[in-house]
């Protein structure tokens, strides 16, 4: 039965209270018994360099400590972790032999209480022989560069190449070539929580229980499986009530559970480790920075016919899943929301001595977003068309949905020129081009900048084969991978109350909040009338290989198989009602608690009907109609990739068009975003509050990386910005004054109609910036190329121009 | 000389309290595992991001830059203490309704930051507010509803302040 | 990041302050806002054997504004400073730089003795009082002694403080009443540490001659800088763009500055160049409308 209702709202979220009142129950607030150990990592303080030797003597000698690891006693208990790329060099999470980047961990310290384990990080002997480092992703690929690990004979980890439709004819008949080269920097997103693991080893079951702030289990739950030498069950995994921000970080933490359970199945005791800042910056992960080159075949009138792109991906010391997949993630989108027909991607993942990376909200979108949209501008101004012009003329039109794109993306629906549309009228109502020009003549360096881009969600896991070769895929005994599923399980107590499960744990993003929204909805009933369970304990809650919070997939997964589970269970109140008060079921509707048969007087409370099924179960008929279901759903349309390397890359692709305004100082150089404006198709609305909160965080992470975040390394390999006074996460001051609105363009082929909204502006906003940064200095023929964009770097570009 | 632990009272939210520290241990810390006040949310323990911002004798500082001996004696608030008999402070209710808060770990320190923010400037614009936040860093909300909260917050405490203003005098 | 294990000594008096400095001075550190010693302890960049804490020294907090002397206790609190209504009258400059130190909940600890004692290059206070005539007064168990800021900041993170020696007292020689104070700062964040500052005070005689100038500069230039062969030249009549723009070039070209890795030399001195031009032009027009008022 189809309840055609709109979704109840609430002020505020299920979540706020605990969270306001100083009652949430982050990782390191867990209680711990009195044996448990507390660890610390010593860190490699060198980019590159051999060790010598490791002389424990001194640390072990330190009062409070009880135990000092290195790789060598890990390795007794823990094997590499798998990697999608076969043949990789190992990844241990702790170095063996060679340090290959500042922070990564050496040794680890335990201890009765986190100020002795670092007491023993600072007495732990360790020589280093410092070799030399290699930092940039080209002076890494070089033949003669340093190499990271000599077994494997390069730097280039990986490359492939991508080719669809027919771009060489393309290129040969086309009226113009666009070319850009651009460099996109390496930022995280920095949740203010840091990664924490609490791990005990079971002897008698040869098991583990692992309590961490992750956003799995999904697939990294199989890599630290096989890492642990245990079957996947053999893990429980628990993840607290409230995680203090995750954007993808959180499931780079994964090497941390390993090395934390090996050691507490080498100390015979529980061991918990919360990182600290400075932990984090070093050693957690990072999105990957790239140079490219991309170029463009254009006609005449500015349609782009193909697109040619040369990548260079650095993946830091390490290629650990889910990379290379950052470069997938670049074909989900690849031809944004324009018609392009044709393209071919060069592709490698170079290591060098940095961070290794992993997901980061937005995951390859930034990256990708930034050269496609850098480039659309450059044709724009060598095409001498507007720049919001050329890109209308390139738009898929809301007729042609859906609509299959050359890399096997199926997009599900749009109104791209309508969602512009709304975003430039709010343009238009603030005045932004009259304050532009009004701020101009004062004598400032004002700008706008634009960036139209679709974004993808709830991603089909197939993508991340595409590192494999189809030759590769198709060899017998190659498990080929598809989909994304999850699960809900809802019931009704015989009170009459409604609890919900899920299989994901949200680190913010208010999945309480719409999980009992969406079964709200179906029962008529008030949004603080649905209890939620959204924690993770993989003991009791099911999940499976693509659960977790990553890849917007909430809404569209996670909300799917909830609102399956709410009708179904609705059915069978209806089935069971029906027994009751003598009527069909289909002459039954449920609203505001009630059961009431349809033009009659005849009613039931839920309390009434929950206490009879509960209590008198054996008077009712059918056994098989219970008062709890579980559902599970799995996004549709998405199959393994092709023997031409075409996949539909997700389940749905909503739809941004963003404006920034930027100020420069023209003395000082210092750029501001003043405004910014984001209009999003996110399909059906759940919940626009939640949304709006989604989209506006977004902006500020793309914000960071424009203009101020910078994971930087001088060629010593030292890191440049390891504490919170080198590595500026934007604040309330830089922070735009924004409007945010959302566009329904139902999704055709998703249970609720929804798109995903988690990661939108932390991919678009990067290229809206440097957009605006571009107008801003455009009497100066500025040219963004490269982010973020410093003081230092916009006054080389009026010092060039000058 | 190492080792060495030092007993201390001191006030929390208005209850004394008692316990034992050694010098080195940081009052955030203190406050969490000895106390057991976890509302108190450790970020960076190098006085920037904000999130163990408390309040001393009604002055928000970062319980990461002070050692716990040396709130012996002193009164301390907590986002625990905020609330007054189950009721959410004006600013919390305010975070609350204009969707200030998404994972939660950076609220403590920014609703105890705006209540000092506020009591000093009843009637901050929406640039003081921005300036005067802006040593609480937040990850999720790109601080759009942050600074809602705070504006409206004061305007709400304004209204209080005039309503109990008028019932004195009458 | 948690500090290594210290001996903690808390000193309610300045006798018992002076009396552990010279018993522990070269093994320790003072504690007193403890705002940028505590993430350097937390950072173990520092790991002193004894922290000597100064807090509860109620003698060192004031705030003395008389005749034209200011006297500002070392333990005095960046907000007190904030708060103080005689400083913003009488010493415009101090309450505008103190503004630009970090956050409200650091200048709730942070000290004036403290900053000073650390030298941080780009901080705002030093910057203020090298730029006005300040002594500093410090005190050991050998005496007392009276240093300018020339003589007190030496470069970055490096002051003529001795092992056994605290500061004091700041004396600050209050600028000629109807001044003009303009401090001016660039940094990519709110409450970050300066790429770089400047801070100018302005004052005219009855006929409206700039008979009163001080500026200096601060922010890639090791310790504050005061530029006193700019303060002559500016002074006198006021200044055309011209005139003041070749002083201001010269006046930065004949320093010491120095690039690092987020801010190469070049970048600085413009910036320099900049902050400073500007600080000039608002306290010189600011001066002057209260000369016509």
């Amino acid at each position: 039965m189809q309840i055609d209702r709109p979704f109840p709202q609430i002020e505020g979220r299920l979540e706020d209270a605990r969270l306001l009142f100083g009652r949430g129950r982050y990782i390191d607030d867990l209680p711990v018994g009195p044996s448990t150990l507390h660890a610390a990592f010593t860190r490699s303080p060198y980019g590159h360099a051999t060790i010598a030797g490791i002389n424990k003597d001194a640390a072990l000698a330190v009062d409070g400590v009880v135990a000092v690891y290195t790789a060598a006693d890990l390795g007794a208990v823990l094997d590499p972790f798998p990697s999608i790329v076969r043949g990789a060099p190992e990844y241990r999470g702790i170095a063996t032999g060679k340090v290959r980047y500042v922070g990564e961990p050496v040794a680890v310290v335990l201890a009765r209480d986190r100020y002795a384990a670092e007491d023993g990080v600072s007495a732990l002997d360790i020589a280093y022989e410092a070799l030399p480092a290699v930092v940039d992703v080209d002076a890494a690929a070089a033949e003669t560069a340093p190499l990271l690990h000599d077994d494997f004979g390069t730097n280039v980890v990986w490359r492939n190449r991508y080719r669809y439709g027919d771009p060489e004819t393309a290129f040969r008949e086309a009226d113009r070539i666009v070319g850009i080269d651009l460099k996109f920097p390496k930022y995280n997103s920095t949740p203010l929580e840091t990664y924490g693991v609490i791990a005990e080893y079971l002897p008698e079951t040869d098991g583990y229980v692992i309590h961490g702030n992750f956003q799995g289990p999904f697939s990294l739950m199989p890599v630290l499986a096989r890492a642990l030498r245990v079957p996947d069950s053999r893990i429980r995994m628990v993840v607290p009530q409230d995680i203090g921000g995750s954007f993808g970080i959180k499931a780079m933490i994964y090497p941390y559970m390993g090395l934390i359970a090996a050691c507490a199945r080498l100390a015979e005791r529980p061991v918990k480790w919360i990182e600290d800042r400075a932990e984090h910056l070093l050693g957690s992960a990072s999105g990957t920075d790239r140079n490219s080159h991309i170029e463009a075949a254009v006609s005449r009138d500015g349609l782009v016919r193909a697109i040619r792109m040369n990548i260079r991906e650095n993946v830091g010391a390490y290629l650990r899943a889910p990379e290379p997949s950052c470069v997938m993630r670049s074909l989900t989108t690849f031809s944004g929301p324009y018609r392009i027909e044709s393209g071919e991607i060069e592709a490698a993942c170079v290591l060098t001595n940095t961070l290794p990376t992993g997901l980061n909200r937005g995951y390859g979108g930034q990256q990708y977003m930034f050269s496609l949209e850098r480039l659309m501008d450059a044709i724009a101004r060598e095409t001498g068309i507007d720049r919001i012009e050329v890109r209308r003329r390139n738009f898929l039109k809301a007729a042609e949905f859906p609509y299959r794109t050359t890399t096997g993306s199926y997009y599900d629906s749009g109104d791209y020129h309508g969602c512009l549309e709304r975003a430039l009228d709010y343009l238009r109502n603030e005045g932004w081009e009259r304050m532009r020009e009004e701020l101009r003549a004062s004598g400032r360096l004002v700008g706008i900048g634009v960036a139209t881009c679709v974004h993808s969600a709830a991603s089909n896991i197939g993508y991340v084969t595409l590192a494999l070769s189809p030759e590769e895929r198709a060899k017998r005994g190659y498990n080929a991978k598809s989909g994304t599923n999850d699960f809900a399980h809802i019931a009704l107590d015989a009170s009459g109350r409604l609890r919900v499960q899920i299989g994901t744990a949200g680190a913010g993003q208010g999945h309480a909040t719409a999980v009992a929204q969406i079964v709200a909805r179906e029962f008529g009933l008030g949004v603080r009338d649905i209890d939620v369970i959204d924690r993770i304990d993989t003991e009791t809650t099911p999940w499976t290989i693509t659960t977790g919070t990553y890849a917007s997939r909430f809404s569209v997964v996670v909300g799917g198989a909830v609102q399956r589970a709410a009708a179904r269970l609705a059915d069978h109140l209806r089935i069971i009602a029906s027994s009751l008060l003598d009527a069909p079921p289909d002459q039954i509707d449920i609203e505001e608690g009630m059961i009431r048969v349809r033009n009659s007087n005849s009613s039931l409370s839920l309390r009434q009907l929950a206490g009879a099924a509960q209590w008198n179960r054996g008077d009712l008929p059918d056994d098989v109609v219970q008062l709890h279901v579980s559902e599970s759903y799995g996004a549709p349309n998405l199959r393994s990739p092709d023997s031409e390397n075409r996949v539909n890359a997700a389940a749905t692709y909503g739809f941004m068009a963003d404006f920034a305004m930027v100020e420069i100082d023209p003395v000082t150089f210092v750029p501001r975003v003043l405004k910014y404006i984001a209009v999003h198709d996110v399909g059906t609305a759940i919940n626009p509050q939640l949304i709006r909160g989604q989209i506006a965080g977004g902006i500020v992470h793309g914000l960071g990386g424009a203009l101020y975040e910078h994971l930087d390394y001088d060629e010593s390999g030292q890191m440049m910005s390891a504490s919170f006074m080198d590595y500026l996460c934007p604040t309330a001051s830089e922070a735009p004054q924004m409007s945010i609105d959302h566009f329904d363009a139902k999704s055709p082929f998703t249970v609720l109609g929804v798109k995903g909204c988690g990661e939108n502006s932390a991919m678009s906003a990067p290229a809206a910036i440097a957009s605006a940064v571009d107008d801003a200095l455009s009497e100066f023929n500025g040219s963004i190329a490269e982010l973020p964009v410093t003081p230092p770097a916009i006054w080389r570009q009026v010092a060039g121009a000058s | 000389m190492f080792g060495e632990r030092i007993a201390l009272d001191l006030e929390v939210n208005g209850k004394p309290l008692s316990g034992v520290a050694e010098p080195r241990t940081l009052l955030s810390d203190f406050l969490r595992h000895n106390l057991g006040f976890t509302g108190v949310h450790v970020g960076c323990e190098h006085g920037v991001c904000g999130a163990c911002t408390v309040l001393l004798d009604d002055q928000p500082v970062r319980s990461c830059l002070m050692f716990a001996v040396q709130a012996r004696h002193h009164s301390i608030t907590t986002i625990e203490g905020l609330a007054k008999g189950g009721e959410m402070h004006p600013v919390q209710d305010a975070f609350r309704r204009h969707h200030g808060l998404q994972c939660g770990f950076c609220t403590p320190g920014m609703v105890l930051t705006a209540v000092d923010l506020i009591q000093r400037e009843p009637d901050p614009s929406e640039r003081s507010v921005r300036e005067g936040m802006s040593g609480n860093l937040c990850r999720c909300t790109g601080y759009e509803g942050i600074v809602q909260a705070v504006l409206a917050a004061a305007k709400d405490l304004k209204r209080q302040s005039q309503s109990n203003r008028t019932e004195e005098t009458q | 990041m948690k500090p290594a294990p210290f001996k903690y000594i808390e000193v309610a008096d300045e006798e018992a302050l002076t009396s552990a400095l010279a018993d522990y001075g070269d093994d320790a550190r003072l504690l007193a806002g403890g705002q940028s010693l505590v993430p350097m302890m937390n950072f173990r960049v520092v790991s002193p054997e004894v922290v000597i804490d100064l807090n509860r020294v109620g003698a060192l907090s004031y705030i003395d504004c008389r005749d034209d002397v200011c006297r500002i206790g070392a333990l005095t609190r960046h907000a007190m400073i904030e708060d103080s209504d005689p400083l913003s009258r009488r010493c415009a400059l101090l309450g505008q730089a103190v503004r630009n130190v970090a956050h409200r909940a650091v200048r709730n600890r942070g000290t004036t003795g403290g900053t000073l004692a650390l030298a941080y290059p780009g901080a705002e206070i030093p910057l203020a009082l090298m730029t006005l005539d300040t002594d500093i007064i410090l005190r050991s168990k050998r005496g007392e002694r009276r240093l300018g800021m020339k003589d007190f900041v030496l470069g970055a993170l490096d002051t003529s403080l001795s092992g056994d020696e605290y500061i004091r007292q700041v004396e600050i020689r209050m600028p000629p009443p109807g001044s003009a104070a303009s401090f001016v700062e660039t940094s990519r964040r709110h409450g970050d540490f300066a790429i770089a500052a400047a801070a100018v005070v302005a004052a005219r005689d009855d006929h409206g001659r700039l008979d009163y100038l001080r500026a200096g500069v601060a922010g890639g230039t090791g310790a504050p800088v005061r530029l006193t062969a700019l303060e002559e030249a500016l002074s006198g009549d006021d200044p055309d763009d011209g005139r003041m723009a070749d002083s201001v070039h010269e006046a930065i070209a004949a320093i010491e500055v120095f690039g690092d890795h987020h801010y190469p030399e070049d970048f600085r001195r413009h910036v320099l160049k900049g902050v400073l031009q500007r600080a000039l032009k608002d306290a010189i027009v600011g001066s002057e409308r209260r000369h016509v008022r």
